[in-house]
């Protein structure tokens, strides 16, 4: 079994919003996939189809080669979820809670429970209406990690965590991918995906938009070029691929598509470069252009430059 | 005051949130009030008619202990009497809750904080929470009065009537203020609520019943009482109510200024850092969350049902002079003591009482569901039918519970009193216990609509229980044809210990009820969650 989560053309509407709207997903055995998307993009929806807690229109979703829906008993065995807005019972204490979790799933390890405990330092002793967001959020880490589940669903899992809890989870989840088991982590926080992911999906009103490594997807956004040339810019502006372009006699400054950048080079070349500054896109840029309306890049003006700055 | 910034806002916030639900509690009392005493006047329409209830009733020690004596023989009197206890339990309920929800509710839910970190005062939640609710109660009381006045009833007593339903209200809607500071859960304080509310009522009944008005004195259902209206229209009651508001609202307050924001006074306790050995399923997990409530109804009805037992006997006594229970009786099944009479009808209107706790138990699974706390059971290796079905099956097991706490409550005491302990244990806890198919036909109502319309699911199960009260109205007061009764799971059961014990409507309703609960697992099963 190469694929853990297997998912095309997913369709899922909710009355007269469609919140799923063809969805494509791919995650590969042992990787850690990022799942990305602005608000409301259709991350949450997919994820609660693959946990068979929704049924979709139509389209299909194989989970550890069984059926979502249908097979939801026997796969849940197999993974761990931990959502992004996690409710406790209150009356239960958070080491009850992780306790009937793993017990359910068929026993969990005191050793590795107390260990995680430790390293997330978690009172287990409060019961559930005490603790505060990144607490119960942490509960429901500690009960996700300590499972022996193959498969880790993670709806924006670090969402209540302090800088110092994010660490630990980043050092968690490495663990976790050593070991071999395969995570799907829904996240906003950028830093986390860069360090944690093997590869991303962007969704965008419930559309992939894009998949693959995070070099990959560099390489298809721009890169910003500051350039002095030996004499005056040649005329560029409507070349294929450059963006937002600055002149000022020799100086130039705009943003190029990777695909783009040689051909870039080439005129510059041509005149003459005295100085060259080449910066690759950050991740935010990365991303931001991906989440906007208009992922072509060719309209996108005040919020790159935004960005860039 | 700085403490009070926002609290215009707040009320707005909570005029909008509940927009139906206040119009629909509130205006449900006015409806009855002015509903009943339009129908008195036609079911009763000679003097000598009332004439006749009047004596009856203030003879009848189960009407005494329900509702209270009957004032005055005229028809408003009598419309009076008929609605006082509902009425005053209603709008009691409906304040109580009204409170809770805009108060300690929102606090747990974590809104208050946000709105507590803009421009809301401390005390802005609390003091909007009473203002809506005793605005609420002063319309229905208006309301109330001119609908009562609209039928041609005089202007003061209608007043008084209006207002005496509507200080039942205030006065809760303040406990409730009080309680809503105690504890850092909305459940333990609408029960603690709610619970004083039950205690007080029964302080009435059994000055009613004993015919001892200092007892009456100790609750404010007897105040309320006491302002009799078209039956001398005293206002001066109301001073005893205004006071204790006073003191529940002042010490609600203090309490609001001293406590920190989402906690209680009474301080959380630690749990265990490890689960029980038996915390393992989802059965073990349902049964830990529904067994406080199971135990506090339990505790609550049999200690209710001892009540009863302790005031059979004098019932019994009164009961011989009484016709019209005879005839009640009879309609019931026949004859046998007039203490089992008592008992029939008793056990008929406690088991649909008792039905709240078995649609409060099964909508548990709702509150699960929409809190997300049911995701975190179902997305582990447990089945939604297994799931629901450990809930449901703790339902049934709760309802027999508690009704047999009833019938033991009122065996014991009845039993030391005639002498026959195990006898009247026996019979009782079993005239209790064959209650329990109707009360698990609503309870499968309530898990069908859970199946299949889960937004509607409270409001249609709670519908359905009060449909089958008011069959009973309809047929008291309307003339109905009692045939229609027979749509009413309750009054398919027979009345024992006063019937004879038949088996087959028991079977049917049992069947009945496995049945629609079969139907609305099914639903579950195919439905979305969340
Ligand atoms: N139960 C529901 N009923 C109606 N609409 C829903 C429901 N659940 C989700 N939606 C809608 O579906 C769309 C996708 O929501 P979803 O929660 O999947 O987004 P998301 O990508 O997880 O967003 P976020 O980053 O904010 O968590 C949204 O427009 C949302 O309003
Ligand atoms: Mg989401």
């Amino acid at each position: 079994m190469s694929n853990m989560i297997s998912v095309s053309g997913l369709i899922k509407t909710f009355g007269r919003t469609r919140a799923l709207d063809g969805l494509d997903l791919t995650v590969r055995a042992g990787e850690v996939h990022g799942f990305l998307g602005p608000n409301g993009a259709g991350k949450s929806t997919t994820i609660r189809v693959l946990l068979g807690l929704l049924r979709q229109d139509s389209g299909t979703a194989r989970l550890l080669d069984g059926d979502p829906w249908r097979d939801a008993t026997t796969l849940h065995r197999r993974l761990a979820y931990v959502p992004g807005d996690v409710t406790l019972w209150p009356t239960l204490s958070g080491g009850e809670a992780i306790d009937l979790l793993g017990r359910m799933r068929g026993g969990l390890a005191p050793q590795r429970r107390a260990e995680l405990l430790d390293r997330f330092e978690l009172d287990p002793r409060k019961k559930g209406r005490t603790y505060s967001k990144g607490n119960r959020q942490k509960v429901a880490l500690v009960a996700a990690l300590s499972s022996d589940a193959d498969l880790l669903i993670l709806d924006e899992p670090t969402s209540g965590l302090d800088p110092l809890m994010e660490a630990v989870f980043q050092e968690s989840i490495q663990e976790e991918r050593r070991k071999g088991r395969t995570v799907l982590l829904s996240s906003h926080i950028l830093a986390e995906v860069e360090a944690l992911c093997d590869r991303v999906s962007i969704i965008r009103h419930g559309r992939t938009v894009e998949t693959g490594t995070l070099t990959e997807l560099r390489h298809l956004t721009s890169t910003s070029i500051t350039a002095e040339l030996a004499g005056p810019v040649p005329q560029l502006a409507g070349s294929a691929g450059v963006h937002d372009l600055w002149t000022q006699g020799n100086r130039l400054r705009c943003r190029v598509d990777g695909d783009a950048l040689d051909t870039l080079l080439r005129e510059l070349v041509k005149v003459g470069v005295r100085s060259l500054v080449s910066q690759p896109p950050t991740l935010e840029e990365m991303f931001l252009r991906h989440y906007e309306d208009d992922p072509s890049g060719t309209g996108a003006t005040g919020k790159h430059a935004a960005v860039q700055r | 005051m700085t403490t009070l910034t926002g609290t215009g806002g707040l009320i707005r916030l909570i005029l909008r949130r509940d927009r139906v639900r206040i119009p629909v509690w509130f205006g449900l009392v006015a409806m009855l009030v002015i509903g009943i005493a339009s129908s008195v006047a036609g079911a009763y329409p000679t003097e000598e008619a009332r004439l006749a209830v009047l004596h009856t009733t203030n003879g009848d020690p189960t009407q005494l202990m329900m509702i209270g004596p009957i004032y005055d023989s005229s028809a408003a009197g009598l419309a009076v009497w008929r609605v006082r206890g509902q009425a005053a339990l209603l709008i009691a309920l409906a304040s109580l809750f009204l409170v809770i929800r805009s108060t300690r509710a929102e606090e747990e839910a974590g809104r208050s904080e946000l709105l507590g970190s803009t421009v809301v005062g401390r005390h802005a939640a609390l003091t909007a929470a009473l203002t809506v609710a005793f605005a609420a109660n002063l319309v229905t009381a208006l309301v109330v009065a001119l609908g009562l006045m609209g039928q041609g009833l005089p202007a003061r007593g209608s007043l008084v009537m209006g207002l005496s339903v509507a200080a039942a209200g205030w006065v809760f809607a303040a406990l409730a203020g009080l309680t809503a500071q105690l504890t850092d859960s909305s459940r333990t304080a609408a029960g603690i609520a709610a619970t004083a509310m039950g205690v007080l009522y029964a302080v009435r009944a059994t000055a009613d019943v004993e015919k001892s008005s200092w007892v009456a004195w100790l609750s404010p259902f007897g105040w309320t009482q006491h302002m009799r209206p078209f039956a001398g229209d005293h206002l001066w009651p109301l001073l005893p109510v205004i006071g204790l508001i006073s003191l529940l609202v002042a010490g609600a307050y203090r309490i609001s200024a001293r406590r920190d924001l989402g906690a209680g006074i009474l301080p959380p306790r630690l749990g265990p850092a490890d689960a029980a050995p038996g915390l393992r399923t989802s059965l073990a997990l349902a049964w830990r969350l529904q067994r406080g409530t199971l135990l506090a109804w339990t505790v609550a009805f049999t200690a209710f049902g001892a009540g009863l037992g302790g005031v059979a006997r004098s019932a019994a006594e009164q009961l011989n002079a009484s016709e019209a229970l005879r005839g009640l009786i009879e309609r019931m099944g026949g004859g046998g003591r007039p203490a089992d009479g008592f008992f029939a009808f008793v056990i008929y209107l406690m088991s649909q009482v008792i039905t709240v706790y078995a649609i409060q138990a099964t909508l548990r699974l709702r509150a699960e569901e929409t809190s997300g706390r049911a995701e975190i059971i179902l997305t582990g290796p447990v089945g939604r039918l297994r799931w629901a079905g450990g809930h449901l099956a703790i339902v049934a097991a709760g309802s027999g519970i508690v009704l047999a706490g009833l019938g033991l409550g009122m065996g014991l005491v009845h039993g030391l009193s005639t002498g026959d302990l195990g006898g009247e244990i026996s019979q009782l806890l079993g005239a209790s216990l064959t209650r329990l198919p109707s009360v698990l036909v609503l309870a499968a109502i309530s898990a069908l609509v859970y199946g299949l319309l889960p937004r509607l699911a409270a409001i249609i199960a709670y519908t359905a229980l009060a449909l089958c009260l008011v069959l009973e109205f309809a047929v008291e007061l309307l003339h109905a044809d009692p045939s229609i009764l027979k749509v009413s799971p309750f009054a398919q059961t027979p009345g024992l210990p006063v019937a004879e014990l038949t088996v087959t409507p028991l079977i049917l309703l049992a069947v009945i009820a496995t049945g629609l609960t079969a139907v609305g697992l099914a639903a579950l099963h195919r439905r979305d969650l969340g």
